[in-house]
């Protein structure tokens, strides 16, 4: 009985085995521990034995060891190995013993910040109660307010609201900044790509902060598994930083196992839907009685999948120990279904991403992953729900027909043998880096000769005394406006005005969210459909002076997909170089889109139902590309070439996310024939975010893994002509767009061509 | 001399700045601005001298020295005004770059009246430009530590927070433990509410000191005209902030007096019901119904409109009740009900009167079939239903022959008899 019989299932129903395209056993592991440090008081000691812990895990034991000694860290183990111990040990000890002493926590959601609050209190209670520990964020009353500003120990807030509500005002938080010791930023991968360049700018502000009132905090940052904590860290933060990752965790063995969903139309590459199959799945684990989680893509699917697996195990007279978790939750259902959880009270949760962060529900024994989450670092948490300490536990990753799910389901290696991917910010983007200016102006004058994020910001400063934003007098520069330019820089989009999408379903008029000016005529063209929390509208009218789309919530079983025609031009090279007859380059480009049609695409299976028409201005985007040309050897069939290209493109814009820990939305490509600028065939990968947050520069160092990777996916896809899993469907590319786009690649990289 | 001749005039020959400031004569008082210096720095300040006797709309200046501190103290909920001459206290009116907040906001301009000797002077620390700042924080620091409090408007969440933060930013340690502090606002919200909604100076200065503001440079373009003036060097630009300025402080000196004029029944003047709702309401809050009483009789004397006419006899019922002047009450809620037959609470009050002083089970039940058929009219769904509930229970009691004595128990819960 148990998992054991689950996995003979699968070993055994060879309807199941034969979709299964990786098995790894990973053998356990015994927990490798360490003393208390010896500088911990005794009843902070008593507060982890009350907790049953009387001996640390090693990376715990090394990182307080690091902090004590006054350096910043970065903490990188998997899920559950007691990370916030490392922090926490060294925080509450320095304020036992230093009342005047302050911690500021970030995290990057309020719920985990909530989560952290209330075991922190507990550990205060146990102390005595002297060490006051708050959330300050959007939710907490104007009342309660000053009491946490003045007599807060450990404050726990998020890096928007440390951006907008505690560093333009900062006098009120005086006795804050004089006395920071420590700055705890947990959750540090989820810092990446736009949010996380606009979140190091915030802690360069926060420096400046903490300078003018003298104190200087260590840093102290956990993260789950990235391929380069140390860099990424001190990106952030702006300092070198310790990187401790020895994990001493204990882990019981774990099966992790790759299943593909069965082909149901070969010629166009449609797969049974990922959903149906890893509910069939999750019933065989809960069937028997073992407490799973199952991770969906959507809040919508979350619901599905309550449903139909409440429905699948109804016959055990149990139904209601299956539970959905999501956004959307009140907090008060979400503590509840948290400590069912740990109690073993519920056996089946059913979840987004939501609990792919360090909330404590304990350890489940099964994990189903409904799809690849996006970044082999979100896989690893995912992963790391299912697994005790004592007992053996299985992850089963069901893969959807996307060409990402596609490539990782058919590349085992990807997520089980190398690393991590790279976390990325680029904190001196100019558009970010200018937005955070204005706000550290705001918040003290700038003077002649003093540093923002290493480097001088005198140019800057003086283009904002231009455009009349900053007053040059004397040494310093001031702030000369109005406004308060907090408020309009979000910290989750690079641009800084935005469209507001309002929904008008029966008569309200209720603003559901917003897409910046870039994205506009891609995501709320008239006749699209915008996806908000998982509802559908559909955008009746787009005001583009106003900025302001007008929608109706609708179900459809189709989203849209604008087709932008590209014009983009090379302005500057910042690197390039040549290998065999291809030239890789990558710089910076100004890319003009325009929105002409979109095409209603149906879900799951990509078919394409229909198309519509758009008529919007032209935007340009002044940004960042990674490119390669290719010059034609021998006659040219342009057609040929043209369909290479294009399915060349589709399937880069697919893969490069693979790499990149950001979205496939997050880049562009264009195919040019003869390109203006190169003479030649070339593809260009350019980033939307105007600017670039590093990802050019990262495709340019990796080109040759990346196109590989390409590849590998079309000689492994078994469409025909081409499907969405690889360069898109055949009728797109044309009939011959599959083999051309890999012969391409492939003399691209002067590979022997197959076939 | 025109005052934006002088501005100019003084911004380019500092050495002419130095002379003290004219003090003015009798009668129409003139302007001056001198380049101040000293270790922190220099600023222009700009000193007026105004006779006590100058008349600010319909208000003497000096009239609101008259009034010990301990006067206002009630109505404006300021406890340290029990000990404090009005005198002795200093104004003060900011104009700032913005008013967001946050510490990107400059109060480059910052006003003070207070009494000297037969004058009421009036200061303006105006910036230059931004290095000024710590030179005005310290020569205001001076003035404010020989102060004995601070009177505003609006001061308590917007001037005085944002001062405490520049002298925060600027490193000027403010020596000044907690200040009296009369900010207007709340006093004037007391018992101007209902009269003008927003509460205002502009609607205050319109409605109740009797000035209308001509030329008058509007406070929303203020931060604009001073980035102007940075911009263009254009002292002139500043003179209508100066006097937008000078009128704000005056006012607020005439709206001291106002209030206080206002806080001795005898002397509340012609057509004031409103003022006394605002007594009348303070009291019954603060537990004196016989003083409510008093306030609320008088304002019915005082040819009220009907919204004030509504909300006297409310607080007059409330009074008397409170007073256990139950039959009293009772005819308050009889014209209540007559002349305000959309209030609920009147059928409510006139039913438990009936009921347990009266004694009389078919009035109560006839007051509370009228609130139930007016709650049910409105669709107050709660109060039709407390309505019902008592009809259920009066008409209970009858058949039953049971003691009216026995009191319902939502109405002893009440805390009153009834």
């Amino acid at each position: 009985m148990g998992i054991e019989s689950v996995l003979e299932t699968l070993r055994r129903d060879p309807s199941l085995h034969s979709q299964i395209t990786h098995w790894q056993k990973i053998p356990a592991k015994s927990a490798q521990l360490a003393d208390f440090p010896a500088w911990m008081d005794e009843d902070l000691k008593t507060v982890l034995r009350k907790r049953g812990i009387g001996k640390l895990y090693t990376h715990q034991a090394e990182a307080c060891g690091a902090v004590w000694a006054g350096d910043d860290v970065v903490v990188v183990t998997p899920t559950a190995s007691g990370k916030s111990l490392c922090y926490n040990i060294p925080v509450f000890q320095r304020i036992h013993h230093q009342p005047e002493a302050r911690a500021l926590y970030l995290f990057p959601t309020k719920a985990l910040a909530q989560d952290q609050v209330a075991e922190l209190m507990q550990w205060s209670d146990e102390l005595g109660g002297t060490i006051k520990t708050y959330t300050y964020d959007g939710d907490t009353p104007a009342s309660a307010r000053r009491a946490i500003r003045s007599a807060g120990s450990i404050v726990v807030t998020n890096p928007d609201m440390l951006h907008s509500g505690i560093l333009p005002h900062h006098t009120k938080w005086i006795r804050l900044f004089e006395n920071l010791e420590y700055v705890v930023i947990d959750e540090l991968h989820s810092y990446r790509g736009v949010f996380g360049s606009h979140v190091a700018n915030v802690l360069r502000r926060l420096h400046r902060i903490c300078r003018f009132y003298g104190s200087r905090p260590q840093f102290v940052c956990a993260s789950a598994t990235i391929a380069n904590p140390g860099d990424h860290a001190a990106a952030l933060i702006g300092r070198p930083a310790v990187v401790i990752d020895n994990n001493g965790a204990p882990q019981g063995e774990k099966d992790i196992i790759l299943y593909n969903p069965p082909v149901v139309n070969a010629s166009l590459g449609i797969r049974r839907s990922a959903l149906l199959e890893a509910q069939k799945i999750a019933a065989l684990f809960l069937k028997d009685n073992i407490q799973t989680i199952v991770f969906a893509r959507s809040r919508t699917d979350t619901e599905v999948l309550v449903t139909y697996l409440r429905r699948a195990i109804h016959r055990l007279g149990q139904p209601q120990t299956i539970r959905g978790y999501r956004g959307g939750y009140l907090p008060k259902q979400r503590r509840e279904i948290e400590r069912d959880l740990r109690r073993g009270e519920v056996l089946g949760v059913v979840s987004t991403n939501a609990l792919e962060l360090g909330v404590d529900i304990g350890s489940l024994q099964a994990a189903v992953l409904t799809g690849y989450p996006g970044t082999i670092a979100s896989t690893w948490q995912q992963m790391g729900r299912a697994g005790r300490s004592d007992e053996s536990s299985a992850v089963v990753i069901v893969c959807n027909s996307s060409p990402l799910n596609q490539f990782v389901v058919n590349h085992p290696d990807f997520i089980m043998g190398q690393g991590a991917e790279r976390a990325l910010v680029n904190p001196d983007n100019m558009f970010i880096l200018v937005s955070h200016i204005k706000c550290a102006a705001f918040e003290l004058p700038f003077t002649e000769g003093e540093l923002y994020g290493g480097s001088d910001p005198a140019d800057i400063l003086d283009f904002l005394v231009e455009e009349h934003v900053l007053r040059r007098a004397g040494d310093r520069w001031y702030w000369m406006s109005e406004n308060y330019p907090a408020v309009h820089v979000s910290l989750r989009s690079a641009s800084t005005d935005n469209f507001t999408i309002v929904d008008t379903t029966n008569g309200s008029s209720t603003i559901i969210g917003e897409v910046d000016r870039f994205s506009a005529p891609m995501m709320i063209h008239e006749g699209a459909i915008y996806i908000h929390e998982s509802s559908q509208y559909h955008i009746d009218q787009l005001d583009f002076d106003r900025q302001k789309a007008y929608a109706h919530q609708v179900k459809a079983d189709y989203y849209t997909d604008a087709n932008l025609a590209v014009e983009l031009k090379v302005l500057d090279t910042s690197d390039s170089c040549q290998e065999g007859i291809v030239t890789h380059s990558w710089g910076e480009v100004m890319v003009a889109a325009k929105t002409h049609m979109y095409k209603k695409i149906r879900f799951y299976t990509h078919e394409n139902l229909g198309w519509g028409e758009v008529s919007l201005p032209e935007l340009e985007t002044h940004t960042t590309a990674y490119w390669f040309v290719k010059p034609t050897t021998g006659p040219t069939d342009t057609e040929a070439l043209q369909s290479a290209l294009m399915g060349a493109a589709n399937i880069l814009r697919n893969t490069a996310p693979l790499e990149l820990m950001c979205e496939p939305s997050d880049l562009g490509v264009v195919a040019q024939v003869r390109s203006p600028f190169t003479q030649g065939p070339t593809i260009f990968i350019y980033e939307k975010y105007p600017g670039g947050v590093g990802f050019s520069q990262r495709l340019y160092d990796i080109r040759e893994a990346l196109l590989s990777r390409c590849i590998e996916l079309l000689r492994a896809c078994p469409c025909e002509n081409g499907c969405p899993s690889c360069v898109g469907p055949g009728d797109e590319v044309g009939p011959r767009g599959k083999h051309a786009a890999r012969q391409f690649l492939e003399e691209a990289l002067q590979l022997e061509i197959q076939g | 001399m025109k005052f934006r001749d002088k501005l100019r005039r003084f911004a380019s020959e500092p050495e002419m700045a130095k002379q003290p400031a004219e003090h003015a004569a009798a009668g129409e008082p003139t302007l001056g601005a001198v380049l101040r210096e000293g270790p922190a720095g220099a600023f222009w300040l700009v000193e007026t001298h105004w006779p006590l006797s100058h008349i600010h709309g319909r208000t003497v200046l000096g009239q609101f020295m008259q009034t010990p501190g301990s006067q206002l103290a009630f109505l404006a909920q300021e406890e340290g005004l029990y000990g404090t001459a009005l005198a002795d206290m200093v104004f003060l009116d900011t104009e700032t770059t913005g008013l967001a907040g946050g510490t990107g906001t400059l109060p480059f301009l910052i006003g003070t009246g207070r009494v000297e000797g037969d004058f009421f002077l009036l200061r303006q620390y105006l910036m230059r430009d931004y290095p000024d700042e710590p030179a005005v924080l310290e020569a205001l620091k001076e003035e404010l530590q020989q102060a004995s409090g601070l009177i505003t408007f609006n001061g308590r969440r917007f001037d005085w927070p944002l001062l405490k933060d520049r002298f925060m930013l600027n490193r000027v340690p403010l020596a000044i433990g907690s200040l009296v502090h009369l900010d207007l606002l709340y006093p004037a919200r007391r018992l101007w509410r209902y009269r003008f909604h927003s509460c205002s100076l502009s609607s205050l200065e319109e409605g109740i000191l009797g000035i209308e503001r001509q030329n008058d440079l509007p406070g929303s373009q203020v931060p604009q005209r001073y980035f102007d003036y940075l911009a263009s060097g254009e002292a002139g630009l500043l003179s209508d902030i100066l006097h937008h300025n000078v009128t704000d402080i005056l006012s607020l000196a005439a709206l001291t007096a106002q209030l206080a004029k206002r806080t001795s029944l005898e002397q509340l003047p012609e057509a004031s019901a409103w003022e006394a709702e605002g007594f009348a309401h303070l009291y019954l809050r603060h537990g004196q119904p016989e003083e409510a009483a008093r306030f609320g009789e008088l304002g019915l004397t005082l040819n009220p409109d009907r919204r004030a006419s509504r909300r006297l006899l409310l607080h007059l019922g409330r009074a008397y009740k409170r007073m256990h002047l139950h039959a009293a009450a009772a005819n308050v809620y009889l014209v209540l009900a007559e002349e305000f037959p959309k209030e609920l609470l009147p059928y409510e009050e006139l039913a438990k009167y009936y009921e347990h002083v009266e004694k009389d089970g078919d009035r109560a039940s006839a007051a509370a079939q009228q609130g139930l058929s007016m709650a049910q009219l409105q669709k107050a769904a709660a109060k039709a239903e407390a309505f019902s509930r008592r009809l259920q229970r009066l008409d209970r009691k009858r058949h039953q022959g049971r003691s009216v004595l026995s009191f319902a128990q939502d109405d002893r819960d009440n805390g009153t008899l009834f």
